[in-house]
């Protein structure tokens, strides 16, 4: 009999562990009356249909998260050029702009690669997706004008706070605050090792370009992944094992 | 009346099988109907995601079977189509019979089996 280990495994952990195993069982009992290299092929192409949602997801996200990085110097430049001039237009908005900008930013800097990998890999009307956009739309105006930073920031927090006292939201909130917790993680960590294993400058690299590109990849691969699991486990309605599902 | 769900291709096509096999209804009997009544080699993974899909939107249900030798000790998952998978079988195949009606694009003897068909997945619907 064929040894099923890491195959099995891969395929509960891509389709979940009662499709898994009985899409493996169906490959098995039909490999029974077919060659060897039959299963292998039914097996990778099995795996191709399970996951090219999620594969098309993450390389347009990644693409969003690059697109960013080329407009984001832009958009700081155009933003030094009138801060001077706004910051008299409206002090408080100043104040609250530079205190809260640095947060609104890394928010915004997840959204870039959250808010596409969610609607390609779990769809438009799918709860996790809904929650980015509003998500996302609340830090656009970032993007603008300077002092429309604190109003931003203010429509975030509300946003954020209206997330974790919903019942419905707070779930999507969780799993959008662990998978960009988790990507920012590996990334810093990632970029330390680099930095201290080169005796470089942190600051040096670059997640656009060489190994930094490399670096940046991986940990968004692993925020992906977390984020799917998470989706299943929180966002997915369960069904009890074993019974028929009415 | 309750909304009818829109059917796609493949889905119809899954639903007839299923319920052509009735009680024999799993990934592989699904899978060898499919391929004798159309030709068609589906792989595992798009019969599951689309049966899935379907048991989202309460079209079909599943019931896990014993555990067999010849699947290396896993069990069947069965399939039943559900009252509203009938309605939207009847429903989409009403369609096409409406849209097909005066076309002429259908040789005769394709015609018959044609009216079989749908008056299987009417007969089905309401059975």
């Amino acid at each position: 009999m064929r040894r099923a280990g890491f195959a099995e495994w891969m395929l509960k952990r891509t389709a979940g562990a009662e499709r898994g195993t009985a899409v493996y069982g169906d490959l098995t009992e039909m490999a029974a009356t077919r060659d060897g290299a039959w299963f292998w092929l039914a097996y990778a192409r099995t795996m191709a249909v399970l996951t090219w949602r999620w594969v098309a997801a993450f390389v347009i996200a990644l693409a969003s998260m690059r697109m960013m990085w080329w407009i984001y110097p832009l958009w700081f430049q155009y933003q030094l050029h009138h801060m001077a001039a706004e910051w008299h237009v409206n002090m408080y908005f100043g104040r609250f702009a530079v205190v809260s900008g640095p947060y609104l930013n890394l928010i915004s800097y997840c959204l870039w690669f959250a808010l596409p990998f969610a609607w390609f890999a779990f769809g438009r009307k799918d709860r996790l997706t809904r929650f980015a956009g509003v998500l996302f739309l609340a830090t656009l105006p970032l993007y603008f004008r300077f002092w429309l930073i604190g109003v931003s920031s203010a429509g975030t927090i509300i946003v954020l706070a209206g997330a974790l006292f919903s019942s419905y939201w707070r779930r999507a909130f969780a799993v959008l605050a662990v998978t960009c917790a988790v990507g920012i993680a590996i990334v810093t960590a990632a970029f330390r090792v680099l930095a201290m294993s080169a005796g470089r400058e942190f600051r040096t690299y670059s997640p656009t370009r060489g190994v930094g590109w490399l670096a940046m990849t991986f940990a968004l691969a692993l925020a992906a992944l977390v984020c799917s699991a998470l989706h299943r486990r929180l966002l997915q309605p369960q069904r009890p094992e074993g019974v028929a599902h009415a | 009346m309750a909304n009818i769900v829109s059917l796609g291709e493949f889905e119809q096509i899954v639903l007839l099988a299923v319920l052509r096999l009735g009680e024999n209804a799993y990934g592989v009997t699904i899978l060898g109907e499919i391929a004798e009544r159309t030709g068609r080699n589906a792989s595992p993974g798009a019969l599951y995601t689309t049966l899935h899909r379907m048991e989202d939107k309460s079209l079909v249900t599943f019931r896990d079977g014993s555990p067999t030798p010849e699947r290396g000790g896993r069990a069947k998952r069965f399939v039943t189509v559900t009252r509203e998978g009938r309605d939207a079988l009847a429903s989409a195949q009403a369609a096409y019979r409406s849209l097909m009606e005066g076309l002429d694009l259908l040789p005769e003897v394709q015609v018959a089996r044609f009216e079989v068909l749908v008056g299987f997945a009417v007969r089905g619907a309401y059975a």
